[in-house]
């Protein structure tokens, strides 16, 4: 079973694992069952001790009811499982990643075909499923297929599980039926983004997904449909975000986790994503230039096809889909601007006439860039700024705005 | 998979059909009918790990890429192994592998050099004290056995590294002294100029500027004695005692592996441009060195050959992959040595190496004559 979930911002298994675990080791024993396989692994990362601790707590207490170990239910069957702690390496969420990680080798992808199935852990054949889809198993064989199956959509069947994050009024764990659109998800079940804000778009599947603008947000939320966007379920990583949120910004920190989870097998991969990030750093920062959205397009695309493993084929995949979508953000870039507001490097904070003088933004500022002149209107020192945004949130009247470098 | 002996798996390869039993490579199976798929991180009997990308073919009936080293056949696939698509690819991966390749192919004394001398490779041969090797170098490269430096103003010692530390080798000298040894000794007559068709433009992998602590880098394995005039009359030239010790001063910052890199090759046979995908800044160039073997990380393309040979040969320690992403180093286990790392297999893995990362350097464990005259041991 594969445990370990790494998504930034992603907690479905966890909450399973944490939650349910008896319903995820009855569906592995009966897959188990199905196949004839007597061993069994639970890949769980060591970053979730309790997700641990309860899954070590009920497979004592199967085994007491003999539910697993030696002829269960004093049936022909055994099944032994163990739990392996992960090592917190994002690629080993990877298939042959992970198996080569319970086999006690370094955590990196190979080849498939042969797929685990036919040549798997310890080169035996190996069934690998998420926890997940385990944990819809039991479900599946009280009530029948066709009754999950009637769940969902034409292709996309049963209910789906997705952290819902970022700038939503009600953030959490929602499970909803396959087919159920972006909007539905965001505004009934999140309740929308804050007041006064704009919902802007969804990043969706994680480091390896991509963003959906809200002009797509009718999408209905199955794999085709996802894919046709440019996105992808992926393990249901669902960010929400609001005009304050830069996109180029938003590529660069998923771009960002990818190239450091990489395992360093292959160039494009390894150094791929290394300059893709160059690019978007260089970018948010104000140095860039249109010839690098070409520059950016080609790598990705690059990167996409000549990778090994699916981290470098999807890792480009939010660079890909904010280009697609919200390219006039990265010309604005190009050309030193930030739309949003967001790039530190990009933006400047001034303090207006409605200054009351009350001193607190000085008093406050961590890099001391606001000289204190009580009742006299305060301003900042641009050079000295670090652009923490402390002077604003803490201003009484809202004198502090935040307001383009290059062009105020 | 049940393994049926009689089964044969019929794909086509450039539109050829080829039969192979199950399991067999896209790899080994073009070869059964003579077709070439170049490799790098591929060696036969160990395990492919598809690591380097350069095998990648087309299977049109999926329109995927796949590495042919590991990629089996597959009944049905249509396998195409050469065309602009795939030649693209290919290209692409070898330009990000330049893009951190840190290291010159050619020393700036040979780029400078007007008769195309292999410098470096005559000055290793000096230090190694293998004259007669030294002579053949340096006459094959320079394509005739004529007085080498007749007629240029020692470019090469403008463009010495070494001059930026102290002084620049005395090349002009050191190779003169080498080219009279050849015609004194008759050794000259012996060897073939290499014609100036094979001296053709090759790639050439260049470091541009040296960061600071670059230097510092090559001169850590190079005598610290000051240049050496000849203390005969100047028209005489060096002592051999003279000629062994400049030859020491030499930083070696060419390529060990300049002809042999399968990098390079490459590099030649796709039109590589070393610049294509420019870093934001260049991983700084270090020389690790014990015993006899040079290991430059700044070269290495994280292949895992060496790592898979040391494990397959059941070195004590071996080598292995270091930290993860960009980062990743190929290094010794527990801070260890070179030559502890690679005990029995050491040869193996310099020859498997397919760039210059891993190298054999002079034989400096042997006492060498020199030593006696007061010069630090090379």
């Amino acid at each position: 079973m594969n445990g370990d979930e790494g998504d930034p911002g992603a907690f479905m298994d966890r909450m399973i694992l944490e939650s349910h675990p008896y319903r995820v080791l009855e569906g592995l024993t009966i897959a188990a069952f199905a196949l004839g396989a007597r061993s069994g692994v639970l890949y769980i990362r060591a970053e979730y001790p309790l997700a641990i601790e309860r899954m070590r707590a009920a497979m004592a207490r199967m085994k007491t009811k003999n539910l697993l170990g030696e002829n269960i239910l004093g049936t022909e069957f055994s099944l032994d499982v163990r739990i392996v702690e992960g090592g917190g390496a994002f690629v080993c969420g990877e298939e042959t990643a992970l198996l080569a990680s319970v086999e006690g080798v370094r955590g990196m992808p190979r080849v498939r075909p042969p797929f685990p199935a036919e040549r798997g852990l310890w080169g035996r054949p190996t069934l690998i499923n998420n926890v997940e889809t385990y944990a819809c198993v039991p479900w599946i064989l009280r009530h029948g297929a066709a009754a999950f199956a009637a769940l969902g959509t034409r292709r996309s069947k049963g209910m789906k599980v997705f952290s819902l994050v970022g700038k939503v009024l009600r953030g959490g764990l929602v499970e909803v039926p396959m087919g159920t659109t972006l909007r539905e998800v965001v505004e009934r079940i999140g309740g929308g983004v804050a007041p006064g804000r704009v919902f802007k778009a969804v990043q969706i599947g994680g480091p390896s997904g991509g963003c959906i603008p809200a002009a797509l947000a009718d999408t209905p939320i199955d794999y085709e449909s996802l894919a046709e966007a440019g996105a992808m379920m992926g393990s249901g990583g669902l960010v929400v975000l609001d005009d304050s949120d830069c996109m180029v910004d938003m590529a660069l920190y998923f771009l960002r986790f990818t190239q450091e989870e990489s395992c360093g097998k292959c160039p494009p991969c390894r150094i791929g994503t290394k300059r893709l990030r160059e690019i978007l750093e260089r970018l948010c920062a104000g140095r860039g230039g249109l010839a690098d959205l070409v520059r950016l397009e080609d790598l990705s695309q690059q990167v996409k096809e000549a990778s090994l493993c699916g981290l470098g084929k999807t890792a480009p995949n939010p660079v890909l889909t904010t280009l697609r979508y919200f390219r006039d953000e990265y010309e604005a870039h190009a050309a030193g601007r930030c739309p949003a507001k967001k790039c530190a490097a990009l933006v400047r904070y001034s303090i207006s006439d409605a200054c009351m003088g009350c001193t607190i933004c000085a008093q406050r500022c961590p890099a001391g860039a606001i000289e204190m002149r009580p009742y006299e209107q305060h301003a900042i020192d641009s050079s000295a700024c670090v652009r923490c945004g402390t002077c604003r949130e803490v201003c009484p009247v809202a004198a502090v705005h935040l307001e383009d470098l290059r062009c105020p | 998979m049940p393994m049926n002996r009689k089964e044969i798996i019929t794909c086509t390869i450039n539109g050829n059909p080829v039969g192979v039993p199950p399991g067999t490579t896209i790899l080994d199976a073009a070869s059964t009918i003579g077709v070439f798929i170049p490799t790098m991180c591929f060696q036969a009997g160990l395990e492919p790990t598809a690591a380097c990308r350069i095998c990648l073919v087309k299977d049109e009936a999926a329109n995927t890429f796949v590495p042919a080293c590991a990629a089996r056949a597959e009944a049905g696939m249509r396998v195409t192994t050469e065309n602009d698509d795939i030649r693209r690819v290919r290209k692409f991966t070898l330009e990000l592998l330049f893009s951190d390749h840190v290291g010159d192919c050619e020393a700036p004394c040979r780029l400078a050099c007007r008769a195309g001398i292999d410098i470096p490779l005559v000055i290793r041969r000096m230090v190694e004290s293998d004259l007669e090797q030294a002579v053949h170098a340096l006459i094959e490269s320079a394509g005739s056995a004529d007085d080498p430096c007749s007629t240029c103003e020692s470019e090469c010692e403008k463009a010495c590294r070494r001059g930026r530390h102290d002084a620049p080798l005395s090349i002009r000298h050191l190779m003169r002294y080498v080219w009279e040894f050849g015609v004194e000794s008759g050794w000259a007559d012996s060897v073939t100029p290499r014609a100036s068709s094979e001296r053709g433009k090759r790639f050439r992998c260049s470091m541009g500027g040296l960061k600071k602590g670059e230097l510092e880098e090559f001169l850590k394995d190079a005598s610290p004695a000051g240049r050496i005039e000849p203390a005969r009359e100047p028209a005489e030239g060096y002592s051999n005692l003279e000629a062994r010790s400049e030859a020491s001063r030499c930083l070696q910052c060419d390529c060990r592996k300049a002809q042999t890199c399968r990098l390079r090759r490459h590099a030649d046979g796709y039109g590589v441009r070393q610049r294509a995908y420019p870093p934001e800044e260049r991983s700084r160039f270090r020389r690790i060195r014990h015993h006899g073997i040079v290991y430059e990380p700044e070269k290495c393309i994280k292949c895992g050959l060496c790592v898979a040979i040391t494990e397959g040969k059941r070195e004590a320690l071996g080598l292995t992959y270091i930290g993860r992403g960009f980062d990743v180093e190929i290094g010794v286990p527990f801070d260890g040595t070179l030559s502890a790392a690679m005990a029995t297999t050491a040869a193996e893995c310099v020859g498997a190496c397919p760039t210059g990362a891993l190298a054999f350097g002079q034989p400096f464990e042997t006492p060498c004559s020199w030593e006696a005259a007061g010069q630090r041991r090379l």
